[in-house]
């Protein structure tokens, strides 16, 4: 029978396969990566993982971590949830000790379950929800970022910062980041006192957002033309948002989260202005701090110009692998944990990282703004909130409350 | 009906089940025996397919009808099992539910049987108005359906977490489980379709004019087919929840229906060989492609696929065994052994 | 009163665009009976045209820099050429086969196309600028219109004109309505099918073309998975218009598009990302009540 002997051919090809899976070796220290090489996610883990493998040659030329060479085995998850399981049994199979996973909370998700399982530390490049970690995932699961409610919320500071006042909020309602941003910034900006003319919402795929910008003018004219905008998506919906904006002669200014970090995306607006993305560092060599710049400069020679600015994470994980093993002196997964858990404003390369025992993402951390005046972005601002929000997990619909 | 009862004759009847499960068991155990952990994942994520493409041949290989909304079933078994088998812990961080469900964690097996029989407790619901309506316009009503459930599971975050993947569900479902299951999908969808009810909706499927005429109520034959199949849909909904330990909105939706489609199509739609089939090639060519673009030694050189090449290549043997072999690959035919010496024919 | 008028204007607009997919999808449905979901992405290569094959993050115009004229007449080449080339090499092998087969053969070419596109391009989404001045609004009579609005909904009226007049007038029209209406008699006789489907899938073509250029000027996204939503509800569009009608596709269109910009202006902010729910609610009415279509042909009294 033909497709029994396909079956029986494919069974022993993946047996094969797996037999010949290399094991680590002594003096060595295997990190698996279990992250997107194909598929659209590959646009958001390539570069941080290009900033890991700078981390690890640092480190390895200083003699690794406790003396341990550090070796990177990578397996590609395809951007898919099934894959990203199977991503992750593949670098264990290669005798990974510690896990990194997808700069995306669905799309790491089922990689870091299987590692929070095997209570093997699992950290995400730069997912921004809170449920890549304790009360998601599991006690092991970090991620290397805020979440989108703080980007919002510093969005929503450095509006008030810039003298604005009068506010609108357009959300893409097609995922939950997208609301954590938009309801960040509503929360703060409230709390600050400012004024929300409107808020409105459209999807991804929308082909038109004109009846949103209908209900945005109808709204500036009655209430008042907004100051600034908060745009709570992600590419390409948020570049097909900001064209109609623009060209409807929409010139408030339009403040964003780190999905809109870079300039890459701005083809579809030409000479695209008074546009702001919190995100985690300058990639325009304008950066106030000279190893951000330095770290860029390096990139720039080896890999080209970077697109965003999420290598800075990338090395980051890196780097709290080896701080929190050499504290603990110790490779094993429990003690790193602990370490892990007493970061109080660790210096990263990314910033100053805080994690504790009910919070595996940053909270505190300051962040960096970034504009596009004229098409060509730079640095604005740095900002780290005294007062930032209460970790919440899952944002429901624009609640009244939050605009009236 | 003529003739004994015998335990032969009863193999000889289900030999199509028995032998589809004899041949799962088959690839399961040397799986098992190798020890190749990421190919028990490949297996296990294969067999759930399987149960899905069962689910689905369940109503439209016996009536005919392409309905394109059964995701939505894999969907609600989903979420149910993981309202019910999410640790009150879990549940208390970000779910508002009601108390039955947040204060309380049920045993998985029970909670499996639930999840599926709410399942097709809506496509009982949905499904009184929908099979009477012709071909066509059934499948787009179901695709209407699945439209708003996925929109709205999205949306209903005290209840699914919305968008976001909703984690922490446990992991119980490995190759042998997953079998269990499908063994027990296989011989209740075989049973369906020799049993009267199953026979007259294949009659309306030939012949729709002719079976009216025969007095069979088309609407209820289609409606009973239909809930049966929400069942299996949603078991494996429940599966690949326990599978995964995690489960999003956005992968029950437009990919997962053509892939199950697909994979029913190109097995050949009518007969429970074929939806077997048709998921064993299609995965089995998948991982084979995909393993290619990992790279592999040939005579000591080691090569690899573009990265890419596994989904140009799948699509390309998709369609070329449409182009060949329009029926499926198994024509309709059932596979089947006989046992014993052949009695004359019963009636 | 300008408020409601801009909001007529923003429906008329949306539905235009599902009417012209919807219209596409319609045209082979008649002919041929299948329902060609590599429609979405016949759009898609047609945007994708615009830039240079590359897989950096930034797109370098390619056929999107030529002269207005140029452009359009490429952009319509490049997806005429596709859409007859997965007629021949696709879907006339498959042509007899059960619609279950046609269906997933058209699934199968649009999972290819995408993919395709993957490899060429890269998966990240791309911006194409083109014709940025279109954005700009003009007003008629209070209500503020970007003019490609404006452009959209005359380019779709004219196009339907066109060809309304094209398949009442010529030998090849009347041909593929007489198949469109009663598939079985227009071959018994004689329509020669080749013909007839290979130019239906022409004007399938230039009308995903016209599409593609009208949603790119609009938002200036590349992505492989654009033409996915258009497809998704300009097939219920089809089918809510009435299957095997052509003026039943743009109704359709028209009804998809309206109600989705009504439930968008109407529903409560907390209420308007589940906008869909209410669309397809609105779709599984119109087929309880009236499942045939909201235009009745003889096609689809075919079966009860």
């Amino acid at each position: 029978m033909t497709k029994r002997t396909r079956v029986i051919a494919a069974t022993a090809a993946g047996a094969m396969m797996a037999l010949a899976a290399s094991a680590a070796m002594a003096g060595e220290v295997v990190i698996g990566f279990a992250i997107a090489q194909s598929g659209w996610m590959d646009a958001y883990d390539g570069p941080p993982l290009i900033g890991a493998r700078m981390a690890i040659d640092d480190f390895n030329a200083t003699g690794g971590i406790l003396g341990n060479r550090i070796r990177a085995v990578v397996s590609d998850t395809k951007t898919d949830a099934v894959q990203g399981a199977k991503a992750a049994t593949e670098v264990l199979a290669k005798g990974a000790k510690f896990m990194v996973v997808s700069c995306d909370y669905d799309m790491g998700a089922p990689a870091a379950t299987i590692a929070n399982d095997r209570k093997m530390v699992a950290i995400s490049f730069c997912a921004s929800d809170a449920k890549m970690g304790v009360q998601g995932i599991g006690p092991y699961a970090f991620t290397m970022n805020t979440p989108g409610q703080v980007e919002g919320a510093v969005a929503a500071a450095y509006s008030w910062r810039r003298g604005w006042r009068k506010a609108y909020a357009l959300l893409d309602a097609s995922i939950e980041y997208n609301k954590s941003v938009c309801h960040g910034f509503l929360e703060y900006w409230k709390k600050l006192g400012g004024e929300v003319v409107g808020v409105d919402t459209f999807m991804q795929e929308d082909p038109s957002i004109a009846s949103q910008i209908t209900r945005y003018k109808q709204a500036a004219a009655a209430k008042g033309e907004p100051d600034v905008m908060a745009l709570c998506s992600y590419v390409p919906g948020a570049v097909s948002a900001i064209r109609q904006v623009r060209g409807a002669g929409i010139e408030a200014a339009i403040v964003s989260g780190d999905a809109m970090d870079g300039t890459y995306w701005a083809e579809g607006v030409p000479d695209l202005s008074n546009h702001y993305a919190v995100t985690f560092g300058s990639i325009y060599g304008d950066d106030p701090r000279p190893e951000v710049n330095q770290f860029f400069a390096r990139y720039r020679k080896a890999h080209g110009e970077p697109d965003t600015s999420f290598p800075l994470n990338g090395y980051s994980v890196v780097q709290a692998f080896k701080i929190a093993a050499e504290r603990a002196g110790s490779l094993d997964n429990t003690k790193v944990l602990a370490e892990l858990n007493k970061f109080d404003k660790q210096p990263l390369l990314w910033g100053a990282t805080t994690f504790v025992p009910d919070m595996h993402i940053d909270m505190f951390h300051p962040m960096t703004v970034i504009q596009i005046q004229n098409g060509k972005g730079s640095f604005a601002a740095r900002i780290a909130l005294d007062d930032p929000p209460a970790l919440q997990l899952i944002f429901p619909e624009f609640t009244a409350d939050l605009y009236e | 009906m003529a003739g004994p009862r015998t335990p032969l004759k009863w193999l000889e009847t289900y030999s199509t089940p028995i032998a589809l499960t004899l041949i799962l068991v088959g690839v399961v155990g040397l799986t098992w025996a190798s020890g190749a952990a990421v190919f028990a994942q490949t297996v296990t994520d294969t067999l759930i397919r399987i149960m899905l493409v069962v689910g689905l041949y369940i109503f439209i290989g016996n009536s005919g009808v392409l309905a394109f909304g059964h995701i939505a079933f894999t969907l609600i078994g989903a979420y149910g099992t993981a309202w019910l088998t999410l640790s009150v812990f879990k549940k208390s961080f970000a779910l508002k539910l009601p108390l039955i469900l947040a204060e309380h964690q049920y045993a998985v097996f029970p909670s499996a049987i639930a999840a599926a029989l709410l399942a097709s407790l809506v496509a009982l619901v949905v499904g009184v108005p929908i099979m009477r309506l012709s071909g066509i316009a059934a499948a787009i009503a179901s695709l209407a359906v699945l439209g708003m459930f996925h929109t709205f599971y999205n949306n209903w975050s005290g209840w699914t977490m919305g968008a976001a993947t909703l984690p922490g569900l446990p992991l119980y479902v490995d190759m042998w489980v997953a079998l269990g299951w499908v063994a027990f999908a296989l011989f209740v969808a075989f049973a369906y379709q020799r049993s009267r009810f199953g026979l007259a909706l294949r009659a309306t499927r030939e012949d729709e004019f002719g079976a009216r005429a025969a007095g069979i109520n088309i609407a209820r034959q289609r409606l009973i087919a239909f809930v049966l199949s929400a069942f299996f849909m949603g078991l494996a909904g429940v599966l690949h929840a326990h599978f995964l330990g995690s489960i999003a909105v956005k992968s029950f939706w437009l990919g997962l229906t053509f892939t199950s489609l697909a994979m029913l199509i190109i097995g050949g739609q009518r007969s429970l060989t074929g939806a077997v089939t048709g998921a064993v090639v299609i995965s089995g060519i998948t991982e084979v492609l995909r393993q290619m673009e990992g790279g592999f030694t040939l005579g000591g050189v080691t090569l690899a696929l573009p990265l890419g090449s596994q989904e140009l290549g799948i699509a390309l043997v998709m369609l070329l065994v449409l182009i060949f072999r329009p029926a499926g690959l198994t024509g309709g035919r059932e596979l089947a052994f006989r046992l014993g010496r052949r009695r004359r024919a019963d009636a | 009163m300008s408020g409601f008028l801009q909001h007529v204007v923003d429906a008329v607009a949306l539905g235009s665009l599902y009417a012209l997919t919807a219209l596409g999808i319609g045209l082979i449905f008649g002919v041929m009976r299948l329902i060609n979901f590599a429609h979405g992405d016949f759009i898609m290569v047609g945007a994708f045209s615009l830039v240079v094959p590359s897989s950096a993050a930034t797109s370098t115009l390619l056929i999107g820099a030529w002269p207005a004229p140029l452009l359009v007449a490429g952009v319509c080449a490049v997806v005429i050429a596709l859409a007859l080339a997965t007629e021949r090499l696709a879907f006339r092998p498959v042509r007899r086969a059960d619609p279950a087969v046609l269906l997933i053969t058209s699934f199968a070419v649009s999972f290819f196309l995408q993919h395709a596109v993957i490899a060429i391009h890269g998966g990240r989404p791309k911006s194409a600028n083109i014709w940025p001045n279109l954005m700009e609004p003009i007003v008629i009579a209070g209500v503020r219109m970007p003019q490609l609005q404006l452009i959209t909904i005359v380019v779709t009226l004219g196009l339907l004109a066109a060809l309304a007049l094209f398949l009442k007038r010529t030998d090849i029209g009347v041909a593929m309505r007489a198949a469109s209406e009663d598939f079985q008699t227009a071959r018994l006789l004689g329509i020669r099918a080749n013909y007839v489907i290979a130019t239906a899938f022409a004007i399938s073509g230039l009308l995903a073309a016209v599409v593609s250029l009208l949603y790119v000027a609009q938002t200036s996204v590349l992505s492989f998975q654009m033409g996915v939503p258009l497809v998704l509800f300009a097939f219920v569009a089809t089918v809510v218009g009435g299957m095997g009608s052509l003026a039943g596709a743009v109704l359709g269109g028209f009804v998809v598009g309206v109600g989705s910009v009504f439930f968008q202006v109407v529903l409560p902010a907390a209420w308007r990302s589940n906008r869909d729910v209410w669309v397809y609610a609105l779709v599984l009415l119109i087929l309880l009540f009236r499942p045939a279509g909201l235009i009745k042909t003889k096609a689809s009294e075919e079966k009860a």
